[in-house]
């Protein structure tokens, strides 16, 4: 059962099937050729209760305000006002790149908007400022994916649905990993360009660094603000994460409006973007909510769950082996269709392993960052090569890696302290304790 | 900003379906503007100051988002946003390209197909059982059942279309035209729907 399972997926797959038609489809033979009576009759009430559920509505909202703070050029204005901050640091503006997709991240959900603004205002600066081109590049790609772990994030509310986990606990979790992971990145910055001054570019323009750091203070003001709207009113008590984001979006449509560029075209591009990728993902959270119903009740999920456990391997050697596993899967494959399909059969195991599966969730969103940035398919890749416009892909694969081994360090990190993540959400919400 | 610029067309030159399925999807985003955030807003401020909610919004939002998914569904089709993993196909020699995109293309039609029909037996039941939702709206489940599905009828329609529309358009002998359907997402179109202009020259090496 498991071999005919693993052959389908991977057949589907491989003649690049659409995801959620591999899913679906493989639902079907599976059950055809398994259940003892047919469940595709399930598919109409099964795509219902996800297309309505509560905690789902809060991820296109999180979409549309990455779409519209995206086209409103807040983040030009965050870049500018963050770069006299780091102008005396070895590394100079590829600290501000990590920062800027670090504060960028507080208030958005997706990674591919974060590389695609922050790349479009820094990539015009590097030759200028003489940075190592694959680092800087690097820094920009890897900054992105910091967008999915700081909360809010989108793909820790589609985590929480699948698992049935607190979306709270999750965002909670996620903020020390999250701001460590990003120091962790400026760290090897600076230790690189210490090693290596002249990766660091030429010495910045230093006059009027204060009067230039003071100036540029209010432009932090308008994504500082739209965080404490999302998150902190979830911690305050206010709002659920659902009615976090909401509260977040009409925010951000008054802070849009109030620049005076909330016109007409920007609003249905928005909604444009907005539908799209919402319309694609819940494609998908259908199509596995189909599988995982189908697997559940041929078996499969068991069967798989009691094959691994009979390995005999301690939880830590198990751990390992699934790390290694995403880390291989994420060179090859998208990471959202990655995260839907395989949660419902590797949950089980973690916790069957005796983990918590708030603490997988961070480490699990740590493995779809680096997914995100490790060829031949990692999306932030193809959109800063393609932000760049020429020049070689290959200085941005080499210029990442290194950003890569920062997230397995992270890895290694919150393996050996798991409170790291779980420490805040037992003092946030103190029933957990 | 945009001076220099040729003010934007807000509806590209395309087919008739194609624009159909762009406008549903803005008439689908304004719901969640509107439908979602604008009524958990409201009701999360009167929560706050007058210890209770004015609008059900819990209940109404949900029906809202499975709005937005049944009628934004087709544009996910006519904008080739399905994800694909592609990787090995630019291995592949040309011909066995087309054929993969094209049974990619047919896969999420039957996929489209099966959605709409299951989901019109749910539709059905619940107007066979006259069933309303559990709480103080008592809902007709066949209105928003009944939005949700007109959009999934659409979707199929379009997936059944669109392969139809690229296999014409290559026997036709417009292989850009066949691509520009259903072949996958290139990475210049995508960052180009992320709103970024991307250079002419986005080669990948």
């Amino acid at each position: 059962m498991i071999s005919w399972a693993l052959l389908l997926l991977i057949g589907f797959v491989a003649i690049s099937l659409p995801i959620a038609a591999a899913l679906g489809l493989m639902g079907y033979v599976l059950s055809e050729k398994f259940a003892f009576f047919p469940m595709i009759g399930a598919l109409g009430e099964l795509a219902w209760n996800s297309s309505n559920d509560f905690i789902l509505i809060a991820a296109p909202m999180f979409i549309m305000m990455g779409e519209l703070m995206h086209r409103s050029g807040m983040s030009e204005r965050l870049f500018t006002a963050l770069t006299p901050w780091f102008a005396r640091i070895p590394g100079g503006l590829i600290h501000t790149n990590i920062a800027a997709s670090a504060i960028f991240a507080a208030t958005s959900g997706s990674s591919v908007a974060t590389a695609a603004t922050i790349g479009t205002v820094a990539i015009p600066n590097m030759d200028k400022g003489g940075y190592n081109r694959p680092l800087f590049l690097g820094s920009i790609a890897a900054g992105g994916t910091l967008g999915i772990l700081i909360p809010p994030s989108i793909n820790m509310i589609i985590y929480a649905v699948l698992t049935d986990t607190s979306v709270a606990d999750l965002y909670a979790a996620g903020f020390i990993p999250g701001f460590m992971l990003a120091g962790l990145f400026s760290l090897m910055v600076l230790g690189l360009t210490i090693w290596r001054p002249h990766w660091g570019g030429h010495k910045q323009d230093t006059t009027n660094l204060w009067a230039r750091r003071k100036a540029g203070l209010r432009h932090l003001v308008p994504p500082l603000g739209l965080f404490l709207v999302v998150v902190g009113s979830i911690y305050a008590g206010i709002a659920t994460p659902t009615e976090a984001a909401a509260l977040g979006l009409m925010a951000t449509v008054a802070l849009v409006a109030f620049n005076g560029q909330l016109t007409l075209p920007v609003l249905l591009r928005a909604f444009e973007g907005t539908v799209r990728t919402t319309c694609m993902v819940m494609l998908i959270v259908i199509a596995a909510f189909f599988l995982n119903f189908v697997m559940v009740s041929i078996g499969l999920v068991q069967a798989i769950t009691s094959g691994v456990l009979s390995l005999g391997l301690s939880p830590l050697a198990m751990l390992a082996a699934i790390i290694v596993f995403y880390l291989v899967l994420g060179c090859f494959m998208e990471t959202l269709s990655m995260m839907i399909a395989t949660t419902p059969v590797i949950v089980p195991v973690i916790k069957a392993l005796g983990y918590s599966p708030v603490w997988w969730g961070i480490i699990f969103v740590i493995l779809m960052e680096a997914a995100l940035i490790t060829p031949p398919v990692g999306l932030n890749l193809y959109v800063v090569q393609a932000v760049r416009g020429g020049g070689r892909f290959y200085d941005i694969c080499l210029g990442s890696l290194p950003f890569v081994l920062m997230m397995i360090t992270m890895i290694v990190i919150l393996i050996a302290f798991p409170q790291l993540a779980l420490w805040l959400p037992t003092v946030l919400n103190p029933k957990l304790g | 900003m945009q001076d220099g610029h040729l003010p934007e067309k807000l509806l590209p030159d395309e087919p008739l379906p194609q624009r159909v399925s762009r406008i549903l999807a803005w008439v689908a985003g304004a719901i969640i503007l509107f439908g979602c955030s604008g009524l958990i807003t409201i009701d999360v401020i009167t929560r706050y100051f007058f210890k209770r909610g004015m609008v059900e919004s819990f209940e109404i939002s949900g029906y809202a988002l499975a709005a937005c998914i049944g009628l934004g569904m087709a544009f996910t089709v006519t904008s080739k946003s399905n994800i694909r993993v592609d990787i090995l196909l630019d291995a592949l020699p040309d011909r066995a390209r087309v054929a993969c995109d094209i049974v990619a293309s047919v896969s999420l039609s039957v996929i489209a197909v099966a959605l709409a029909w299951y989901s019109f037996g749910t539709l059905q039941q619940s107007w066979a059982m006259g069933a309303k939702s559990v709480s103080m709206l008592q809902t007709p489940m066949v209105l928003p059942q009944g939005i949700w599905w007109a959009g999934l009828f659409w979707f199929a329609c379009m997936a059944v279309l669109i392969p139809i529309q690229a296999i014409s358009r290559l026997l036709g002998g417009n292989r850009a035209g066949f691509d520009a359907l259903i072949g996958s997402l290139r990475v210049v179109e995508e960052i180009e729907q992320a709103g970024v202009p991307a250079s002419s020259d986005g080669k990948q090496s």
